[in-house]
């Protein structure tokens, strides 16, 4: 297993990978060869006088697994903290923005439970060393600083194989690379779609202004169910999302000032919301008393073009200055990238999310191709997949 | 009732004797125990007792009647949920003594409290905590009925309540020096267990962003605390949410475990690829915990849509099911399920027991479930090996549901819904509270129309529980099972169904709840109703709790429909008796809360 040393981790950090420490190689397409490559040279750089920091882990990288009935989805990894060869004990770890306090063993050793369902790639690290002890003695502030310093990084991801890559026809600066998100057999991976659908408007007072953090609710009249908007902005606007629903009446409720104030439709009066279709309601809050008077102009209700899609998308890791497409993988995983050459022939790793993003003008489906620009990986998406030739 | 307060220093000398004790009790039992012999003994209260008494000096100085304690400390009395007390001032002989000793209106406390109530008081140190629906937490003396404090949640957050549709509260943990609820709108609060003043309050979604109750989540069951960890269920399983079970710290309210236990699979993979709903799964009510093994289990409910199946295919695991994990980490030992692939709203409700019984005429360590279904399940504690598969308690007639509309027994309030078994080791039975009433159930064409104008799946009903047509008869059923032989010992008819639970004494006696408002004794051996007592109020929801001061004992419940009270009895209270309350049978999905 490779230690990764507080250097290295600057290394790391430099060379802006999010970085992994000893992989054990169960996940057989893991990224972590860069970063090992990494980190080779700090172990023979000459900072390393004094014992130094080690936050290591069992395995680092894990194919994605789908949610199993067994609970073999998650599992647990070891580690194990260290000062040279001498374990520190009492320290505590966080895993990624889990708060969620690990303390470390009296030999330094630790476990996590991972989820393998969920794509993520988080840093594991010391956030704590105020009960820490190495051989008995409280941790020294040089070493509590490498200690507070020494990270590593748990990524889980479905591995990337690319089938072929080839100039492009119409650009030849441009590389045509065809690839598959890869499952497991049986697993069926949810793909970017359509999910729901959108409800906006505008609320504004009798005078005809827009009122600044409105919130808008709407429930079911026979039963239980309900969704809540956004504060309206300063152009009174407000958003939510529902899924597509048959005729059923609803209720409106418009409240201001911290729910002090609500605003509702007439007794006994419903409203009916369009299903498979976006919506914007405008909404006129009446000049006296809390009844919406609901006809038009006060309370108006026209479709609107877009919708809420959700899935898995792929993309590369590169400079957000760097101009690509990608295609939305089809039910099989397969996609297509265009990518200038000189990016592709630098080995960029790849990125996945389980993207979530309004769309409002146009229609997508799987095999549509999308611009970088439009690609969004989350701070916690795994993003450096080294796809590996279907062949390999 | 007024407000007292006792010289803060004594309160906090008392505070810090407390937790003493409950750190020195931890892997005994939960730091609420109920247990307590040692206590008794004022002098060793603060080294040997299992019960965590204050010290006499202490006690003295502070407003609570009595010195000595022995507790209701938690939602099952113990660990293992048995609700079975070992106190046996009260008998088969002198149950006919009982009377109130006190009771509150909660409303005339606060005009705030809601309707409906559903708590489970539990009782530490002679002082009973109760909440209500609407999440207000009342702390009385539990001999004067004193109120010692007091705490409501701020106005702007209450008023969005009654969007969840219940709003109803199943009571509180204690431990820590500290009492926790949860409040609908997914909060975890704790307050100062002798001031009820706030500790922290944390939003689940701070940790679990999409626990929110407009992603149609929400709150109901108590929480459980045990070791310095605060364990909680989810409500809004009905509604298409992710359902869990998740540990807190104690100490700042900060996750314990590394993940939530999701009880169904992430949307878009297993069995809900091609889901619109998240799955359902809730974990309406508090978990058992063997202190032996660090294992605990808990209760899963339906999966979602409800009565719409086509997008969901398979078993739908962990729903309708009883899950093992370790308490530590919140990895799973085992899962069993109960219904595979529900189609008719046959949560696994009710919280888990854990019984060391007599079973096949040998001694097992054992969990045990009773379901919506009608029916009751018995597995190895260690392993999750069937003992006792599905023992019918109920009507069980469930066709699948058709969009004209199929009658099905049981109906969607069960079977046993949330109210907790208990267990009588003398007798060696587990008495079942059940519910008897058939329902028409409809189901969606599709799964457009088993889906709601929510985000991002609330009210994932598809479609609608359709009334019970008037000729159908509506009652309850206690039913005691010989957990040696897994059969029906007997089944007892009562007026109403049973929705509150039961708790039993070491004197053979049970006590129950009715919707009328009636308080009722069962001989266990006999299964003959030998006591009834009608209160004032009416709905009672929830199962006693019966604990004792200075060695007398006493009995403490609440009651809720449209007048949510809260009473204790005890041998020579008064016996002035009520007028007949009206039975509220309506959905537990709704809240019998009609000033929402």
């Amino acid at each position: 297993m490779k230690r990764v040393t507080k250097s290295a981790a600057l290394l790391l950090l430099a060379a802006g990978l999010a970085g992994c420490s000893g992989n054990n190689d169960e996940a057989a397409t893991s990224a972590t060869s860069a970063s090992s490559a990494a980190a080779t040279p700090a172990v023979s750089s000459p900072a390393a006088e004094t014992a130094e920091a080690h936050l290591d882990l069992d395995q680092t990288s894990y194919t994605l697994k789908q949610w199993k009935n067994d609970g073999s989805h998650t599992v647990t990894t070891k580690g194990k903290l260290l000062l040279g060869d001498q374990p520190v004990a009492n320290a505590v770890i966080h895993v990624g923005d889990s708060l969620h306090d690990i303390v470390t063993g009296e030999d330094g050793s630790f476990e996590i439970l991972v989820d393998q369902s969920l794509l993520s790639q988080v840093p594991v690290h010391v956030v704590s060393l105020d009960k820490a002890t190495v051989g008995g003695q409280p941790v020294a502030k040089d070493a509590a600083d490498q200690l507070m310093s020494a990270s590593s990084y748990l990524n889980v991801y479905y591995p990337i194989q690319t089938t072929k890559a080839e100039a492009s026809a119409q650009d030849p600066n441009q590389v045509e690379v065809h690839g598959k998100v890869v499952s497991n057999p049986g697993d069926v991976i949810s793909f970017f779609q359509i999910d729901k659908y959108r409800i906006g408007g505008i609320v504004k007072d009798a005078n005809g202004n827009p009122v600044k953090d409105a919130v808008v609710w709407i429930d079911r009249d026979e039963g239980e169910g309900f969704a809540k908007s956004t504060p309206t902005d300063a152009a009174g606007r407000y958003y939510m999302y529902y899924l597509p629903e048959d005729d059923e009446g609803t209720n409106l409720t418009v409240t201001t000032d911290d729910g002090k104030n609500r605003y509702t439709l007439p007794e006994g009066r419903v409203f009916y919301i369009p299903d498979h279709t976006s919506v914007d309601i405008n909404i006129t809050l009446p000049k006296d008393g809390n009844v919406i008077v609901d006809k038009p102009p006060t309370l108006e209700a026209v479709t609107s073009p877009g919708a809420m899609y959700t899935g898995i998308l792929v993309g590369l890791n590169v400079p957000s200055d760097v101009s690509y497409s990608v295609t939305i993988p089809d039910k099989e995983g397969n996609f297509a990238l265009t990518v200038p050459k000189d990016v592709w022939d630098r080995n960029p790793t790849f990125f996945e999310t389980k993207m979530t993003k309004f769309v409002e003008n146009r229609t997508l489906t799987w095999g549509d191709t999308l611009e970088s620009s439009f690609l969004e990986p989350g701070a916690n998406d795994p993003k450096t997949i080294e796809a590996k030739p279907a062949d390999a | 009732m007024k407000r007292t307060y006792a010289v803060v220093g004594a309160v906090l000398a008392a505070s810090l004797a407390l937790t003493a004790c409950n750190s020195g009790n931890n892997n005994n039992n939960s730091g609420a125990s109920p247990s307590g012999t040692a206590s008794a003994s004022p002098s060793a209260s603060s080294s040997a007792s299992s019960s965590p008494s204050a010290s006499p000096s202490a006690s003295s100085a502070a407003t609570v009647t009595g010195s000595t304690f022995e507790n209701f400390g938690t939602y099952g009395f113990d660990l293992n949920n048995s609700r079975h007390v070992p106190y046996k001032e009260v008998t088969a002989d002198n149950v006919k003594d009982l009377g109130v000793v006190w009771s509150a209106d909660l409303k005339t406390l606060d005009k705030d409290v809601k309707n409906g109530n559903q708590s489970y008081p539990v009782v530490v140190d002679g002082v009973i905590y109760v909440t209500t629906s609407g999440n207000q937490v009342f702390a009385f003396d539990a001999v004067t009925g004193n109120q010692l404090w007091h705490w409501k949640p701020p106005a702007e957050e209450a008023a969005n309540y009654s969007k969840a549709g219940i709003i109803a509260n199943r009571g509180v943990a204690v431990g820590d020096g500290k009492v926790f609820m949860l409040t609908i709108d997914c909060q975890l609060v704790a307050l100062d267990q002798k001031t009820g003043q706030l500790v922290k309050k944390v939003k689940l979604s701070d940790y679990y962003p999409d626990v929110t109750m407009e992603n149609g989540y929400y709150e109901t069951t108590a929480p459980l605390f045990y070791n310095g960890v605060v364990y909680i269920g989810s409500s809004g399983g009905d509604n298409g949410v992710r359902g869990f079970e998740a540990a807190f710290k104690s100490s700042d309210l900060t996750p314990a475990w590394d993940n939530p236990f999701w009880t169904v699979p992430p949307k878009g993979q297993d069995w809900l690829a091609n889901s619109n709903f998240q799955g359902g799964g809730a974990v309406w009510n508090p978990p058992a915990i063997d202190t032996e093994t660090g294992i605990m289990y808990f209760a899963v409910g339906n999966p979602a849509p409800d009565f719409y199946g086509e997008a969901r295919p398979g078993e739908n695991p962990y729903t309708d099911s009883v899950v093992a994990v370790e308490a530590a980490t919140g990895k799973l030992v085992w899962a069993k399920q109960e219904i595979s692939h529900d189609l008719w709203d046959y949560d696994a409700a009710a919280s888990p027991m854990i019984l060391n019984a007599t079973v096949k005429d040998k001694q097992q360590k054992i969990v045990v479930e009773g379901g919506k279904s009608g029916q009751w399940f018995a597995w190895d504690a260690k392993t999750g090996d069937v003992v006792w598969d599905g023992v019918p308690f109920a009507k069980i007639d469930h066709p699948k549901p058709t969009p004209e509309g199929v009658m099905v027994y049981p109906g969607a309030l069960g079977g046993e819904n949330y109210a907790p078994e208990t267990y009588d080791p003398a007798t060696n039975y587990v008495l079942i509270p059940g519910v008897e009433e058939g329902m028409l159930i409809k189901a969606a064409k599709n799964q457009d129309e088993a889906s709601t104008p929510d985000s991002p799946g609330a009210q994932a009903f598809g479609t609608s529980m359709g009334e019970t047509p008037p000729d159908v008869k509506t009652y309850g059923t206690i039913t005691a099972i010989d957990v040696n032989t897994g059969k029906q010992a007997y089944q007892i008819e009562t007026k109403d169904p049973q929705r509150g639970g039961l708790t039993s004494t070491d004197t053979g006696l049970a006590f129950f709840g009715e919707l009328d408002g009636k308080i009722n004794a069962l001989d266990i051996k006999s299964g003959k109703v030998i006591w009834s007592f009608q209160t004032a109020g009416d709905n009672i929801q929830a199962a006693p709790a019966i604990f004792t001061v200075d060695g007398k004992q006493y009995m403490t419940f609440t009651s809720g429909g449209t007048k949510p009270k809260v009473y204790v009895f005890a041998i020579g209270g008064d016996k002035t008796q009520g007028d007949a309350g009206t039975a509220d049978t309506s959905d537990a999905h709704q809240s019998s809360d009609s000033s929402k």
